[in-house]
């Protein structure tokens, strides 16, 4: 059961890698890498590991891949043409396949036991909250202060190369 | 419900051990926000810098008679004998390439912006290599180097505006994701392989040969595309010559020696721990062998046919990977000594010659050897040492350089690799035509008529010192520097 369930997840997760890579809308990519993220979140499911499958869903594929769409669709990048002519069913494979999924992780996560990790009853279950918290802030403490350094040269990055410029004395 | 008492939180004596990267990252948040605070003031964020990179480096010479190896902050970092010599190395070149970028015109000149983000950006980068020098986790190799190249990707296209430099940043990034992604495949392999993500995990369970030799050969050739790329190897160099060209010219001088050293450092921490029990079980001294001859005769043949200047130095930089490769080969202990001898005096020269060519691309606004013509009497004092850095860099007595190459093909032939050798003498004479054309523009070549003099600022004349004096003195007196080396790698932790 959980090895049929591991490939399932592994090859939905690359064939929607393949299809964000391919697809020839901006759009259509975006959601094609939401459905990677959900797949990559019924993976660590199966790891038992809940908590980042939830976090995977909750902050990848909700949170950034929303903003992400946003983006997208205000700068309005060039949709290539002829897209939903030839290729109808990949907008039924995109508001299909999510549910579908993610109801496969529900099914995959309770046949592991998923909800007794939460109602204490399992307490040696790696993978909870507090076992990410515990590593989080002890074990990997530098490498979680070394992140946070990385998103600031990032920010700091996008600002000094990204910000508006009045003129521009060379070219 | 979470035992306070049991946990391992990082406490004060690992923070001592830290000093020289906090002072660093500290130093890019007090360059940002004093930047802030003070108003196109740039020397405040440059003083702040430059205070932080000399703190660090009297810190990191302090800490180079190191006894025991600490391993600190959760076991993720370690600090040695190699951590304080890298460290030393890094701080050094800040310091340089600092004093320099303040009277270079491509970072400091009228109209250009963000003159203080830069001092920033050149202390956050020489902590990451810091860190980068001393991880012993597969997450902190893989952090650091992100942090390295993220950095990188900015300064490259600091000159907003100039085509060359927004190329520059973007074929760096785009390489460099690439690169990096196919290193963490390799990375996540070695997880599955060996179930650990600490070096001397990874060291224990391939010594106990559990593991498929093919399998570990297609996991370090993994691993060696991500860090070929950091320190420009053939064949993942193609980056190299335009980001060089593109970037502004004292980024270039920083980039062709720290990150490189850096990759090298992280290369001796990743693979000497992990592979050096296995090492002849697979191919690995082979493919290190193909590997450093193509890279340096890719590096030097090249080099010839190039009239940028910058092109050229960029060229040399990959043939001198191709000569510290060599000694990589048995992932010996004199091996190693070779390789962090040759790193500090690489890094002397080459820094050394970059930085020429950014002082006379100030007044001369080009760095195409035909307009170099006759620079030695226009410009002497840092055409001199020019000619010191390019002698130092051939690899002729009695200079550094000579020295550092001695060690290298030293180590090759008492492991017997004589064609080896001999290939890298044959590419020693090729790089001899290319500096020697540089040196011939600046002497030989007559300057144009009606050509003034080319003046060089006393802080850059005296920065390029700072890097001369020491070639010239390792050439008759190494002993000290070579004693330094051996004692940072006689302390090598985890063994």
């Amino acid at each position: 059961m959980e090895s049929i369930l591991f490939y399932l997840f592994a090859v939905l997760m690359l064939g929607s890698a393949v299809m964000t890579v391919t697809s020839r809308s901006a759009v259509a990519a975006a959601v094609w890498l939401v459905f990677c993220f959900v797949n990559a979140a019924g993976v660590f499911a199966l790891l038992s590991a809940p908590f980042l499958a939830i976090l995977q869903i909750l902050i990848y594929a909700g949170a950034i891949m929303v903003l992400f769409l946003f983006v997208i669709m205000m700068l309005q990048g060039p949709v290539l043409p002829d897209e939903r002519e030839r290729r109808p069913w990949s907008r039924i494979a995109v508001l299909v396949l999510p549910p579908a999924s993610a109801a496969v992780i529900l099914i995959a996560w309770l046949a592991r036991g998923g909800v007794t990790a939460f109602s204490g009853a399992q307490p040696a279950v790696r993978g909870t909250a507090e076992a990410v918290a515990e590593l989080l802030l002890n074990r990997y403490l530098l490498a979680f202060e070394l992140i946070s350094v990385v998103l600031l040269v990032a920010i700091v990055g996008a600002m000094a190369l990204g910000r508006r410029k009045e003129e521009l004395p060379w070219k | 419900m979470l035992n306070v008492e049991t946990l391992n939180l990082p406490n004060w004596a690992d923070a001592r051990a830290f000093v020289p990267e906090l002072v660093m990252f500290g130093a890019f948040l007090a360059a940002l926000l004093g930047d802030i605070i003070a108003k196109r003031r740039p020397w405040v964020p440059f003083a702040i810098v430059l205070f932080g990179a000399v703190t660090a480096l009297s810190y990191a010479v302090a800490g180079l008679d190191i006894q025991a190896p600490a391993k600190i902050l959760g076991d993720m970092v370690v600090v040695d004998g190699m951590s304080s010599f890298f460290r030393m190395l890094f701080a050094l070149t800040a310091v340089v390439t600092v004093l320099f970028s303040w009277k270079s015109e491509e970072i400091m000149g009228p109209g250009r912006e963000h003159k203080g983000e830069f001092y920033a950006l050149i202390a956050l980068m020489t902590g990451g290599m810091m860190v980068m020098a001393e991880s012993t986790d597969l997450i902190m190799l893989y952090l650091s180097m992100e942090l390295v190249s993220l950095t990188s990707y900015v300064m490259a296209g600091w000159m907003r505006g100039s085509l060359r430099s927004t190329e520059a940043s973007l074929k760096y990034m785009i390489f460099g994701a690439m690169s990096s992604g196919i290193m963490l495949f390799g990375l996540s392999l070695i997880f599955g392989l060996t179930g650990s993500m600490t070096f001397e995990g990874i060291r224990a369970a391939l010594s106990a040969g559990t593991v498929d030799p093919l399998a570990l050969l297609t996991v370090t050739v993994l691993v060696l595309a991500g860090l070929g790329y950091k320190i420009a190897m053939v064949p993942f160099h193609f980056w190299a010559p335009d980001v060089y060209e593109g970037s502004p010219t004292p980024v270039a001088a920083f980039f062709s020696v720290g990150p490189k050293a850096a990759g090298f450092a992280l290369m001796i921490r990743f693979f000497y721990t992990t592979l050096q029990p296995v090492v002849d079980q697979f191919d690995w001294p082979l493919m290190i062998a193909v590997l450093s001859v193509i890279t340096m005769t890719v590096g030097n043949l090249s080099a010839v046919r190039q009239t940028n200047v910058k092109r050229i130095l960029a060229y040399s930089s990959i043939a001198h990977v191709g000569y510290l490769l060599m000694a990589f080969l048995m992932l010996t202990e004199q091996g190693l000594q070779a390789i962090l001898f040759y790193l500090f005096v690489y890094t002397l020269m080459n820094l050394g010659a970059f930085l020429f060519v950014t002082a006379v691309n100030n007044s001369l606004k080009s760095e195409h050897l035909a307009d170099y013509a006759g620079l030695g009497f226009r410009s002497p004092w840092a055409s001199v040492m020019m000619m010191i850095f390019l002698f130092s860099l051939t690899g002729v007595p009695p200079f550094a350089g000579f020295i550092g190459k001695f060690y290298l093909f030293a180590e090759v032939m008492r492991r017997e690799w004589y064609w080896l050798a001999i290939v890298g003498v044959l590419n020693s004479v090729v790089s001899l035509y290319y500096y020697m054309k540089i040196a011939r523009a600046l002497y030989f070549d007559k300057a144009p008529e009606g050509a003034g003099a080319v003046p060089v600022p006393a802080l850059q004349i005296f920065a390029m010192a700072l890097l001369a004096v020491p070639t010239l003195l390792l050439g008759v007196m190494w002993g000290p520097l070579k004693g330094v080396a051996d004692r940072a790698v006689a302390v090598i932790a985890g063994l």
